[in-house]
């Protein structure tokens, strides 16, 4: 029996590639930690990963591989979260180079897969994206619609007028 | 010097942006020498200041892509023919949307408002966005024992008019904060602390509080709306007595300086302090 350091699990993304990944790159991720702790047997059963395909699930495994040695994550209170946009390690940073759908895709997938801390990166690095942006040029790069109706539009912006351009 | 020691009270019992009809608010004004301790039992009522944003919208119905797919974490929406982008559904998920707004700058939050009613509505209902706003007490500077001043105060100009520049101070005699937005061209006055010495603060006094404005923002752009930095704390921290002085000649070639104050026993709002601007001058 391989000591647990060793040992692996499969994991298997949603479009059914099987991926074999070290037990504790896996468990970065607290769904699938509570899924193994629950299955009992790790690596005999393929472990789904339901909302995550597979180039995502690579991707957010080489964050985790990276990470796994990283502290385990406290329990922190949401109040606590709110820490300098620039705070963001050199590595990450460079994790987070990727075109603008993967980022969203990572932030998605870590926030299904339970992994606080690429979560975090995650939102600082849109946050750092969205800084100095209108609130027109946020609409466009995102492809949001303005559903505000002409009147409540001009309300709202009339009372923060103020903020903008700043 | 004692006749200059003209003390004395108004009354305002109507505001600007229509406040509570009994609540009154006394102003006292008062020349520099005044003693602050003999002055803790001047009627001053808290002031209340309605922290209700006015852009409380009713909207008839929730728009399509408040339902995209992302919120769940275990249903998708096959109904959908065209799948939302990984943007759109990050964007529209509130819990995640609230983890991104938190990373950005005050002002940013309010201007974010007007992206759409997503952006909107989780900005104006989420707890820790409006303490990050200013708009609420953050409980957790009272708990650390901490004080932070409205970062918007180093950037606004809020006195109207060259010679006057206000200062916020608790409890202490000390300012926390100084207004620096227009040229103080006289000298910085003697005052007298608790303990009764006189002090003249020097420049080197004020420097940790004081903050140049990086780039000016004048306020209020509107005055058909109540803006929403009417609304925002003037600082979060702990529970302290606070007031504004607004230091100001009274008269081309009035001496010593006089300052006129408020002050404030819970809450400090900027809308309450710019109604006192506006009424002092």
């Amino acid at each position: 029996m391989a000591s647990e350091g060793e040992q692996t699990v499969k994991l298997v993304s949603s479009d059914n590639v099987e991926i074999v990944t070290e037990r504790k790159v896996a468990e970065r991720s607290m769904l699938i930690k509570n899924m193994i702790e629950d299955l009992g047997a790790p690596g005999e059963e393929p472990i789904p990963i339901m909302n995550v395909s597979e180039a995502v699930l690579r991707k957010v495994l080489e964050w985790c591989t990276h990470h796994k040695n990283d502290p385990a994550p406290s329990q922190d209170d949401d109040a606590d979260s709110r820490k300098k946009t620039t705070d963001i390690e050199d590595w990450d940073q460079k994790f987070m180079q990727v075109d603008q759908e993967m980022l969203f895709e990572i932030i998605l997938a870590a926030n299904y897969m339970d992994i606080k801390a690429l979560l975090d990166v995650g939102c600082k690095t849109v946050a750092n994206m969205i800084k100095g942006k209108s609130p027109e040029e946020i609409r466009k790069t995102f492809n949001i619609q303005n559903d505000f109706t002409p009147e409540e539009e001009d309300q709202i912006r009339r009372e923060n007028e103020w903020a903008e351009d700043r | 010097m004692s006749e200059q020691h003209s003390q004395y009270t108004i009354c305002l019992t109507s505001h600007r942006l229509a406040m509570n009809s009994q609540e009154t608010t006394s102003y006292s004004i008062m020349d520099m020498e005044e003693n602050e301790l003999h002055n803790e039992t001047s009627a001053s009522e808290d002031c209340v200041f309605e922290s209700t944003p006015a852009s409380q919208i009713v909207r008839s119905s929730d728009v399509s892509f408040d339902n995209a797919p992302a919120t769940s974490k275990t249903t998708s929406s096959p109904e959908k023919l065209i799948e939302p982008s990984a943007a759109q559904r990050v964007f529209s998920t509130v819990e995640l949307l609230e983890m991104i707004l938190l990373q950005l700058p005050v002002t940013t939050l309010f201007a974010f408002q007007r992206v759409n009613t997503k952006f909107h509505d989780t900005i104006t209902d989420s707890i820790h966005l409006r303490r990050a706003m200013f708009l609420e007490a953050d409980p957790s500077f009272e708990a650390s024992n901490r004080q932070q001043i409205n970062p918007i105060l180093d950037q606004c100009t809020f006195v109207p008019q060259p010679g006057l520049y206000l200062e916020l101070i608790t409890n202490t005699t000390i300012p926390i904060y100084r207004s620096l937005t227009e040229s103080v061209d006289f000298d910085i006055p003697y005052f007298t602390t608790k303990t009764g010495r006189r002090t003249r603060l020097r420049d080197k006094v004020w420097l940790g509080h004081v903050r140049e404005a990086t780039k000016p923002l004048k306020l209020p752009r509107h005055t058909d709306v109540r803006e929403s930095w009417q609304y925002m704390l003037l600082k979060q921290g702990r529970k302290a007595r606070t007031s504004v002085r607004l230091w100001c000649r009274f008269g081309q070639n009035a001496k010593p300086l006089d300052y006129a104050r408020l002050r404030f026993k819970k809450k400090t709002y900027m809308g309450k302090v710019w109604d006192f601007i506006e009424e002092m001058h």
